[in-house]
Parts: structure tokens; C-alpha cells; sequence
């Protein structure tokens, strides 16, 4: 891995938010040591519930790494939260009137005939229902529209940057981003989350490396375009959840003409995939493209959702994660850490495949990110913070309503000093992080978080045992964070003659061999209370 | 040669207490520095104890945990009770055997001296043992007051 890297994310659309919703779970596992990564949010609807919930997630993550420090915090190594996120947002903003439809954006309701000959062309290539649906709620899977207008998006939002005038406030960061990538040249290593078989992403990811090159030479006047060594990768992420077909009521409704019909997904996904097998542009400009697909129960979004009506997008649309995001999260990971391969003319097409046996999918720590060392190095990491989690929410009741991780300082500061400037305001947070991470118990009733999202996906194991997933309050009182994993043998090394971990865990964290070290890098006291954690966890484990 | 009949003397004083053999005014010295022989040992039985006790106390997670309290408090049941112990027996088992008149005057309040050597002796050990392993269980005994 070459130090000089520039690191560059960006997520598109609904599946694209929640894949970067694992992709800064897996920071805060501690993924991505000593990286800085500039995430770039791509939406057609500021109010997206997934993209809310996913930038929320991000904010929250930076709160933690910039509380106690001057700036938005530091990368750190061998720690939790070690890569630094830097936030970026770029909406289409189609929720403004003017902007409401393709035929309002592109002034076609001032021609005078119907035969003009801007109306030929776009009735050439767009029916009359896709001219007019609502916009807001993205592009509907209606991919052909939805990449002209996103690279129309990206060079009018460049040209108004250029122009200095008239810029609201949400676009500023998107220049901040363009600068950054112009700055990053030939290092920049760009990776783009979205789904191929939807909409906003589905139209995205061919332009994106395009718009991004004519964004950049808008904005600059002509006198920088995209460095041409500037690393591209993808996720080619195949469909992998259903909802309601629309009533034909809902589509009565000439701005709801147009709804993604889930039941098309297949069909979309295998033309998305020929698209790309033989776009010349999409091979001369992706390296790398991760293909990822979910061969087995499709999961139902709208199972549990009281409402008649398909969501189409709006605040509503806030979907449970899914494993397979969580793969492509793996893939930013293998695209950001590869060293060969990125030297080629064509994109190079990457996948792994999964053991399935008896209708049951079994995921371990070999699945990843890779095995041998990667594999090693994923469960250290995955497994750590999983304990971790425990530690906040389980053994120390975090995910009742009490701060856990405020109890697991007080515990350390009945050894050190080192600690005591750190506040409730700090801990709370990170215990909240912690409930969106893992779960929480809300009157009574056990509510997941992400990882038991991810893991009410996965039919076979879930590289833990499967008690570590218990949901039942009587289990989890009993769970032991030093015995996640079925092997014996990456229990932590100290136990008591009834086998509890805790009271070992406790007394070895109060041990000054489990201070932060220089290696780590850290220097506020935040910082090193979660490096701390982080040392007296990983020495605790025999990984 | 002066020394081992010094120890064999103690021990002798030793094995009269508890054999409860009367005893004489020749032997109250012996008996005396045999009572703060004792005082020692049980204070340091007394410490041992409360530490081996506070050790087996296992750290409890939650938000309020009592671990630290229930350390606390084995310390100070065994600085009430290694004193008081020690004083019961000599005033019930050993002062009754000392021959009365100037035998038991010049044996004098020596076992209110011994009880108050473990009482002092068991906190201030304690009190250096707590901040030696601050990091430790044992420092549950005085913790840092520092925030």
C-alpha cells in the first residue's frame, strides 16, 4: 500500500447510504488504521431516511474522533474509530419545484409544439410517464434518465461554483470535494457504493468517473480535469431485497406513473451487468468491480411495514441493513489496501463465493476481507469490537438506559489519572454509538442495531457463535465478551474457574501494560481512552 | 546462644497462654513480648484475609457496581474484627491465667497496647498496600479521591 494514497468514498442512493453505513462501522472497528477518507453522500433527496440515518452515523462517528480536539480530530492506529472521516454532501435537490420533473429541468413545458425538436428527442428516448414523475424520490430505476441527469446535476452544480454566485449552502462541499480530488492527482483512489439493479446508483455509477473529470474541468475553468491515474472501484451489487409490486391506485397518480417494481430487479440487474461487461467508458475507467449478489431469500422490505403504499423514497424510506452491504464495505476495503491490479486498461472483475450447505449460508472471518493474515486481522478487529460492544451495552447495561461506557471509565480511573477531563457528554456519545452499532432496549422490548441487523440476514453463522447474537435480556445478562467466537481458541486467555471474562478483562485493563502506546498514535485524552479499550481487549484475545 | 533462649522463652510463654497455665511474675515478660508477637501476627492474618477476600470479590458491570463498596467494607470488618478478637481472647483466655497481684500489674494493659498496635498497624498497612496497588483490587480499600 502506497503511503502517498488519497482515499475517496462515495455512496449513491438508498443501498449506497447503507453500504457506507457498514463501511463506517467498519472504521470504527478499527478497518482502516492511519487512513483519511473523504466520503461523499450522492443523493437525489435531502430528506432520504437512509441517507439521514447514514450521515447521521458519520457525524456521530466524528463527534467522537474530534471531541477534546482543536480540529475534526487525527487518524490513529491500532485503535477503534482510527480512520478520520471527512463529510461531504452533494443533493440533486429535485425537491425544489422548478426541478420537479425531467420535463420541468429541462424547460421542455415552455416549447410551444409537440413537435419541436427538443420534445422529439426526448420523446425518442423517454416516455411521456418517465418525462413527468416526481423526481424527489430518485430515479425509480429508470437508469437511462437517471444518468443523464445526474451528470447534468454534477456539471451545473460545478458551473454554478465556478460562477461564485447565487451557491446555497448544501452545495459548498461539493467543491471542498472536487478540490480534494483535483489535489489528490494520480494518488486519488476513488470507490463508489451503489446498486446496479435501482435507480440513483444504478444511474450513477457509469457517469460518475466521467461527471466527476467534467466537474472538475467546469469548476476549474479548464485548468484541471481528473488526474488520469486516479483509481476507480465499484461494487456490481446485484439485487438482494423486494418490496411491494405498486397498486395500480398509487400509479393512477401521474407523479407516481413511475415506480421501481421490484419484481424487475432480476432483469435489471443482468442488463446493468451486459452494460457493463461492454461499456467502453465504464472498462477504461473502473480498475476494479467487486460483483456481489445474494443467491438466497430475498429480503422483503415492506414485511413489516404497516403502509399500503410502495415507499418510492422521502423520509419513509429507511431500510434495515443487510449482509451484503456489508461485503461491499469488505470491498472498499480489498480496493483500498491492493497494491497490483490497478495498473489495467480494462476493470477487472472480482467476486469470492460463500459456503452454502442445507438451504444455509455460513460466513467466518475467512470471508471477508480475505484469508490466512487478512482473515486473522478481521476477526481481531471484528471480534474486538464486538467485545467491545458487550462490554458498553451488556455487562455494563448501555443499551438500557444507563451510560456503559461511563462505567467501564470509572473503572479505569481507579488506576489512572489519565482519564478524569473526560465527561458524560463524551461518554454518552459513544454509548449511543454503540446502541445504533449493536442494540438497545427500549421499554422492555429488544430493538436491533446494525449488527443484528446484519446478522437477522445471515441464515447459517455469522463469523460468531451464534449465542453471541442472542436477543433474549436472561442470554444476554450470561453472554461473556471474551467467548464470542465458537473456537476455543480465540476465547480471551484469562478466565475465572466458572469461566466468567469480565472480572479478568477488568483487572487487566487497569494494568499499565494496557496503556495507549506511541504506535497508536493518539493525543487527546479521548483518544487514548479508546485506544486503551482497544490495547486491553486485543492483549486480552489470543488472536 | 542468648537469642534461642529468648525464642524458646517466648515460645514457652506462648505455649502457657494456650495451654492456660498460670502464670507466674518471672514469666509476664516473656508473656508481653509474646502479646505483641501475637498482636502481629494477628494483624497480619487480618490483613491477609480482608486482601484474600477482596481478591475473590469479582468486578461487577452495570452501572453501579457494588464490587468497590463490598471491598471497603471486608477491609473495615476485619479492622474492627482483628482487634477486637485479639482483646476478647486475651481478657476472656489469657489475663485470667496471669497470677493476680504484681504479676497481672506489671502485665498491665499490655494486651490494650496489642490491640491497639493491630488497629493502627492494620490500617496503615492497609492504607500503603491500597495505594502500592492502586491498580489493583486491594486499592478499592482507600481510593483515589482525585477527579
Amino acid at each position: 500500500m502506497a503511503s502517498t494514497d488519497k482515499y475517496f468514498v462515495i455512496g449513491i442512493g438508498g443501498t449506497g447510504m447503507r453500504c457506507l453505513e457498514a463501511f463506517t462501522h467498519m472504521c470504527a472497528m478499527g478497518m482502516f488504521d492511519n487512513k483519511e477518507i473523504n466520503v461523499l453522500t450522492l443523493d437525489t433527496d435531502f430528506t432520504n431516511g437512509n441517507k439521514q440515518r447514514t450521515e447521521n452515523l458519520i457525524k456521530s462517528y466524528n463527534s467522537i474522533k474530534s471531541y477534546g480536539s482543536d480540529g475534526d480530530g487525527s487518524v490513529n492506529n491500532n485503535s477503534f474509530f482510527s480512520a478520520k472521516l471527512n463529510l461531504f454532501q452533494f443533493v440533486t435537490d429535485y425537491d425544489n419545484q422548478d426541478k420537479r420533473t425531467f420535463r420541468k429541468i429541462t424547460n421542455l413545458e415552455s416549447e410551444n409544439t409537440e413537435l419541436s425538436d427538443n420534445q422529439l428527442l426526448a420523446d425518442l428516448f423517454l416516455g411521456e410517464d418517465v418525462q413527468e414523475f416526481d423526481l424527489s424520490h430518485g430515479y425509480r430505476a429508470q437508469t437511462h434518465l437517471g444518468s443523464y441527469l445526474m451528470y447534468h446535476a454534477f456539471l451545473e452544480t460545478a458551473k454554478k461554483l465556478k460562477s461564485g454566485k447565487d451557491i446555497p449552502e448544501s452545495e459548498r462541499p461539493f467543491a471542498s470535494y472536487l478540490r480534494k480530488l483535483t489535489d489528490a492527482k494520480s494518488d486519488a483512489k476513488v470507490f463508489v457504493f451503489g446498486s446496479i439493479f435501482g435507480g440513483t446508483g444504478a444511474s450513477s455509477i457509469p457517469v460518475i468517473p466521467k461527471a466527476l473529470n467534467d466537474a472538475i474541468k467546469m469548476y476549474s475553468g479548464g485548468a484541471n480535469s481528473l488526474d488520469k491515474g486516479a483509481k476507480f472501484g465499484a461494487t456490481l451489487l446485484t439485487e438482494y431485497f423486494k418490496f411491494n409490486k405498486p397498486a395500480d391506485a398509487q400509479k393512477a397518480n401521474k407523479e407516481d406513473a413511475v415506480i421501481a417494481d421490484s419484481s424487475f430487479f432480476t432483469l435489471n440487474s443482468q442488463a446493468a451487468l451486459q452494460f457493463y461487461q461492454s461499456d467502453p467508458t465504464v472498462q477504461s475507467t473502473y480498475k476494479k468491480m467487486y460483483h456481489i449478489g445474494w443467491p438466497i431469500d430475498i429480503k422483503d422490505f415492506s414485511k413489516d411495514q404497516s403502509d399500503s403504499k410502495t415507499i418510492t423514497g422521502g423520509k419513509a424510506q429507511k431500510n434495515p441493513c443487510h449482509i451484503t452491504e456489508f461485503m461491499c464495505a469488505c470491498a472498499a476495503w480489498d480496493f483500498f489496501n491492493s497494491d497490483t491490479g490497478l495498473e489495467v486498461k480494462t476493470a477487472d472483475y472480482l467476486y469470492k463465493s460463500v459456503r452454502y450447505k442445507d438451504n444455509r449460508l455460513d460466513f467466518n472471518f475467512n470471508d471477508f476481507i480475505g484469508d490466512g493474515e487478512n482473515g486473522k486481522l478481521f476477526a481481531r478487529k471484528f471480534g474486538g469490537f464486538n467485545a467491545f460492544m458487550h462490554l458498553v451495552l451488556t455487562k455494563s447495561e448501555g443499551a438500557l438506559d444507563n451510560d456503559g461506557v461511563n462505567s467501564l471509565l470509572t473503572r479505569i480511573n481507579e488506576s489512572t489519572q489519565a482519564y478524569s477531563s473526560i465527561g458524560t457528554e463524551f461518554t454518552s456519545l459513544l454509548n449511543n454509538y454503540f446502541r445504533s452499532f449493536g442494540y438497545v432496549f427500549d421499554a422492555g422490548v429488544f430493538k436491533p442495531g446494525w449488527m443484528y441487523q446484519i446478522k437477522s440476514t445471515v441464515n447459517g453463522s455469522l463469523v460468531l457463535d451464534d449465542t453471541a447474537y442472542t436477543t433474549v435480556a436472561k442470554e444476554l445478562k450470561n453472554l461473556e465478551p471474551g467467548k464470542l467466537f465458537s473456537e476455543k481458541e480465540y476465547h480471551w486467555k484469562d478466565t475465572t474457574l466458572r469461566g466468567d471474562t469480565f472480572d479478568p478483562f477488568i483487572k487487566h485493563l487497569k494494568k499499565e501494560e494496557t496503556e495507549p502506546d506511541d504506535e497508536q498514535n493518539v493525543s487527546t485524552s479521548t483518544e487514548k481512552f479508546i485506544a486503551h479499550m482497544y490495547k486491553a481487549i486485543h492483549t486480552s484475545s489470543k488472536i | 546462644m542468648k537469642k534461642t533462649i529468648s525464642i524458646s522463652i517466648i515460645l514457652l510463654s506462648i505455649a502457657n497462654v494456650a495451654s492456660a497455665r498460670s502464670v507466674g511474675l518471672k514469666e509476664v515478660s516473656a508473656l508481653v513480648t509474646s502479646t505483641y508477637i501475637f498482636a502481629l501476627i494477628f494483624m497480619g492474618v487480618a490483613i491477609l484475609l480482608a486482601a484474600v477476600i477482596s481478591n475473590l470479590i469479582k468486578y461487577e458491570g452495570g452501572t453501579n457496581p457494588k464490587d468497590p463498596g463490598k471491598r471497603r467494607m471486608w477491609f473495615w470488618i476485619f479492622a474492627i474484627l482483628g482487634p477486637v478478637a485479639f482483646f476478647l481472647y486475651y481478657l476472656l483466655s489469657v489475663i485470667p491465667t496471669i497470677k493476680k497481684g504484681p504479676a497481672l500489674e506489671k502485665f498491665g494493659v499490655t494486651h490494650i497496647i496489642g490491640t491497639a498496635i493491630i488497629l493502627v498497624g492494620y490500617i496503615v498497612i492497609g492504607f500503603v498496600l491500597s495505594k502500592m496497588m492502586k491498580r489493583g483490587k486491594l486499592g478499592n480499600w482507600f481510593p483515589s479521591k482525585e477527579k
